[in-house]
């Protein structure tokens, strides 16, 4: 294990009771990379990021920020991190300035010029009692105060839950403008799977506290595909069996399929059952093909 | 500790609301007794009077209200994450919030009850049943006394709050906590309220509340510590650092209550009160104990075997006056309730006796128990009425009314179904006129038989005391005024003698009727003895002695007294002890000691304390102590 890694989970379970919401989950994420961690509601998200983040002692496993056990030395890891929950947590009654200044002497490094600057680009009031904003801007200003010590680290918990599209825009070209200056170390759970499309190097997919998938985007997209052939000939589904095929389905048209082992290589071979189309997978379709409720266990 | 600071600052802002209120309320204190006209050191008192309770009022509210607030509430809607995923540590985030909260409520205190401090009464006295034990505090002291207890709400009204949000399966361990706790700490203080031990009930509450609040400080911070922002986790924490150490302190303290409620005669550090059986070799001490503030012990010891029964516990300025049966076997006595009485008994001649209570209580206040000859019955006056009962089964067996004042009744039983009475009275009321009736009562289980009028004997109008021969055959009576004693038949009344003995005298009856008198004066120490028809039997010239004490007479024609030499110091334990002699008019010393507080002239064995719970028997036939040796 290096301690240069960001952020690590190592076989980590978390249970309510007799319900698990984590079943040894495992993962990491590299220096100056972006990973999206999506999943349906309930799926275990936030309990991994309470986890990342020392709030909850996991039952079993270990969360690690930079090398060091979070639970263990949570104030101190947390000194490299900034934090965007998923609920805008910050004293009603103080106004964005006032927490600008609880925080800036709780963080040496905290930009209050930044601070100021990027508010006023979100047309957030400065002096308006937190309570008093609204939704959207509730979440730049959160987002403003994770940003200001320009930590090596940000994990975001479902930053644009219940904000308007053009909040939403903001928050990731904010994050987008962060990565591109001082490519911070981003961990980010989300339902924005095109936002993530644009952003993300690597994702993870979770359901029901088992991570699904947890590949490069890049590498997704190259062993995932959707295949359609008109009139496919007898045997092709059968031989798909070699693709690993996500979802099979007869339509009237004819048949369309998502594979997780496309390669060159073996596709060479499927020219006997007819034309086909081939189409890079969006990362929606294969969230609904992994996710869905007749979706497989795993994928890896 | 910059972190601490910054989140101190941060809640005393967001709160500071609060001692605006504070401020309105302190000045309302000032100003309202004013306004109603009153001025100068009488408006100064109200307005402190008034600040003290307003400030409690506002600080318990506060309590409450910043309690729930500080921590808990931003716990239970998830806000609590907005502190812990900032480099903060858990200590500081806890002491940053609770630290602001405290000191909010405590600059509120001031504001609104200082003014009391500055001005107030000297001290605050705290009145009523069940509280009127607590002392009374000055100004500063009860500002401590409130704050404690607000500080006490405030972590109350905390863990109320985490347990209501949470709503998990750890209630039912908080509801069984609660109970269990609650249980112990009852049973344990009225159990000291029950048996008088009020020192120890008030240390007691007070060691637990300062336990309590040590405890619910650790608890709260243990629970930020483990839970962090999950609720049900911090809950589950504060539940098991909570009722754990409440459990061991309310088990604390109900172990110190039976150690307190139960001290063996070792316990006992000095003897006030000592009490002889008429026959037999008990006897009844009772006095202050080690260890258990203003409690007194009271025991019964048998002189010979050394054999212990505890009876009971009191005040300590409150004695266990016991009246044992003619043979000694059976010892009855009231014991004083917190609200009543009720009558208590040992049959000394069990194999192994122990205390039983009677079917008999009063509602209020029961005096003089007076058993007859075989302990079958008790005679005794409550209510400004003699009542005869059953002693085993409560069975009220005579009630008849007496206008006697306190302490002016005496009653001699004659046999178990017939007893005599002097009642003093007349000293009160419009005639003035008194005098002591003396009746016969015959007790044959009928409550409304009258008694019969058998005598008076006038008492002169310049104050008196007077006393009956255990016999009931002499009534002697001492004007205060001029030291005069003046000797009746206890039977009908009718004078016997006068006696006139110069100096500053003391005296009581001897077993015959006769009269012992110390006379002490300037220059003079004699122990004179006059029989029933005032004629001068013996004087005991004790010159070079003073301190001269009756003790006993442990035969017809002995008497033992206590006496210190001229120049020592009146140690109790210094005195002499000496025998006189009756017959021959001779006086010896036999050894050290005394016997305090000397009931009765006849009693079974004539015992000395030699120490401050030390006894020794007096052997008439060697005529030595002999050491008591408890067991």
């Amino acid at each position: 294990m290096s301690p240069e890694v960001p952020l690590r989970a190592n076989e980590l379970s978390v249970r309510y009771g007799r319900k698990s919401a984590l079943d040894q989950v495992s993962l990491s994420v590299d220096p100056g990379s972006v990973y999206a961690l999506i999943g349906l509601n309930g799926a275990g998200k936030s309990s991994l990021v309470r986890c990342l983040l020392g709030l909850r002692r996991p039952d079993s496993g270990s969360a690690l920020l930079f090398g060091r056990d979070v639970w263990r030395e949570r104030a101190q890891v947390l000194a490299e991190v900034g934090v965007v929950p998923e609920e805008t947590d910050a004293p009603a009654t103080l106004s964005a300035r006032e927490i600008a200044r609880f925080s800036a002497r709780i963080f040496p490094r905290f930009d209050r010029a930044g601070f100021d600057e990027r508010l006023r680009r979100f047309g957030v009031p400065l002096d308006l009692p937190f309570g008093r904003l609204s939704k959207g801007q509730k979440g730049q200003v959160a987002l403003a105060l994770a940003l200001a010590p320009a930590p090596p680290l940000l994990i975001l918990d479902d930053p644009t839950l219940g904000l308007d599209p053009v909040a939403k825009r903001s928050v990731f070209e904010e994050l987008i403008g962060d990565l591109a200056e001082r490519g911070t170390t981003v961990f980010l759970t989300t339902h924005e799977l095109a936002a993530v499309e644009g952003i993300a190097d690597r994702v993870g997919i979770l359901r029901e506290g088992t991570l699904l998938l947890d590949e490069d985007l890049e590498s997704v997209k190259e062993r995932f595909r959707r295949l359609r052939w008109a009139r496919p000939a007898e045997g092709i589904e059968a031989a798909l069996a070699e693709l690993a095929p996500l979802t099979v389905e007869r339509k009237a048209w004819g048949l369309e399929t998502i594979v997780s082992r496309f390669s060159e290589e073996r596709w060479a071979d499927f020219a006997r059952f007819g034309t086909a189309e081939v189409e890079a997978v969006r990362l929606e379709d294969l969230f609904v093909a992994l996710v869905g409720s007749a979706g497989p266990k795993g994928v890896a | 500790m910059s972190a601490f600071l910054a989140i101190f600052a941060r809640e005393f802002r967001l709160r500071r609301i609060l001692l605006l209120g504070a401020v309105a309320i302190g000045l309302m204190a000032q100003i309202i007794p004013r306004l109603q006209g009153e001025s100068g050191t009488f408006a100064a008192e109200s307005a402190s009077a008034a600040a003290l309770l307003l400030g409690l009022l506002t600080c318990s509210i506060y309590a409450l209200i910043l309690g729930s607030g500080a921590i808990a509430r931003d716990l239970a809607d998830g806000r609590l994450g907005f502190d812990f995923v900032r480099p903060i540590q858990g200590f500081s985030i806890w002491a940053g919030r609770i630290g602001a909260a405290l000191g909010i409520l405590s600059v509120s205190a001031l504001l609104v009850g200082g003014p009391a401090l500055l001005s107030g009464p000297a001290r605050y006295g705290v009145a009523g049943p069940g509280v009127g034990w607590l002392p009374a505090l000055d100004a500063a002291g009860a500002f401590t006394v409130g704050l404690l207890a607000c500080g006490v709400l405030f972590f109350l009204a905390h863990g109320v709050t985490v347990f209501l949000a949470s709503r998990s399966a750890t209630l039912g361990f908080d509801f069984a906590g609660l109970l269990a706790v609650g249980v112990l700490v009852e049973t344990a203080l009225s159990r000291l309220h029950r048996n008088w031990a009020l020192d120890a009930l008030g240390v007691g509450a007070i060691s637990f509340s300062a336990f309590l609040l040590v405890v619910l400080i650790g608890a709260s911070l243990v629970q930020i510590l483990v839970g962090r922002t999950d609720l049900a986790r911090s809950h589950k924490a504060l539940s098991l650092a909570l009722w754990g150490p409440l459990l061991l302190g309310a088990l604390a303290l109900e172990g110190a209550s039976r150690w307190v409620l139960s001290p063996g005669l070792s316990d006992l550090k000095r003897v006030v009160t000592l009490f002889q059986a008429p026959a037999g070799t008990w006897f009844a001490v009772g006095g202050d104990l080690r260890g258990r503030g203003a409690l007194s012990g009271q025991f019964l010891i048998d002189a010979v075997t050394g054999r212990v029964v505890r009876q009971g516990l009191t005040l300590s300025n409150v004695s266990i006056r016991p009246g044992f049966s003619d043979d000694g076997k059976i010892v009855a006595w009231i014991n004083r309730l917190p609200r009543g009485s009720e009558v208590r008994w040992v049959d000394l001649s069990a194999p192994k006796p122990e205390v039983r209570t009677a079917p008999i209580t009063f509602e209020g206040l029961a005096e003089v128990p007076t058993l007859s000859p075989t302990g079958r019955r008790i005679a005794l006056r409550s209510d400004r009425r003699l009542l005869v009962f059953e002693l085993r089964t409560g069975r009220l067996l005579s009630s008849i009314p007496i206008t006697s004042d306190w302490d002016a009744l005496r009653i001699r039983w004659i046999t178990d179904d017939r007893l005599r009475f002097w009642s003093a009275g007349g000293n009160v009321g419009a005639s003035f006129d008194p005098r002591i009736s003396i009746g016969d009562l015959a007790v044959m289980g009928n409550p409304g038989t009258e008694p019969t009028s058998i005598g008076t004997i006038p008492l002169g109008v310049h104050g008196y005391a007077w006393d009956v021969s255990l016999d009931g055959e002499t009534v002697i009576v001492r004007e205060t005024g001029t030291g005069l004693r003046k000797l009746f038949d206890g039977r009908t009344g009718a004078v016997l003698s006068e006696i006139n003995e110069a100096g500053r005298t003391g005296g009581v009856l001897l077993s015959d009727g006769s009269v012992a008198i110390q006379v002490r004066g300037p220059g003079l120490l004699s122990f004179a003895v006059y029989d029933r028809r005032g004629i001068l039997r013996r004087r005991f010239d004790l010159r070079g002695k003073r301190g001269l004490l009756f003790g006993a007479q442990p035969t017809p024609t002995k008497i033992l007294a206590s006496a210190v030499a001229e120049n020592a110091p009146l140690d109790p334990f210094a005195r002499h002890l000496l025998l006189l002699d009756l017959a021959t008019g001779g006086s010896r010393e036999v050894g050290r000691g005394f016997i305090p507080s000397p009931e009765t002239t006849i009693s079974g064995v004539t015992v000395v304390q030699i120490g401050p719970a030390a006894f020794a028997r007096w052997d008439p036939k060697t005529e030595s102590l002999k050491p008591i040796v408890p067991r």
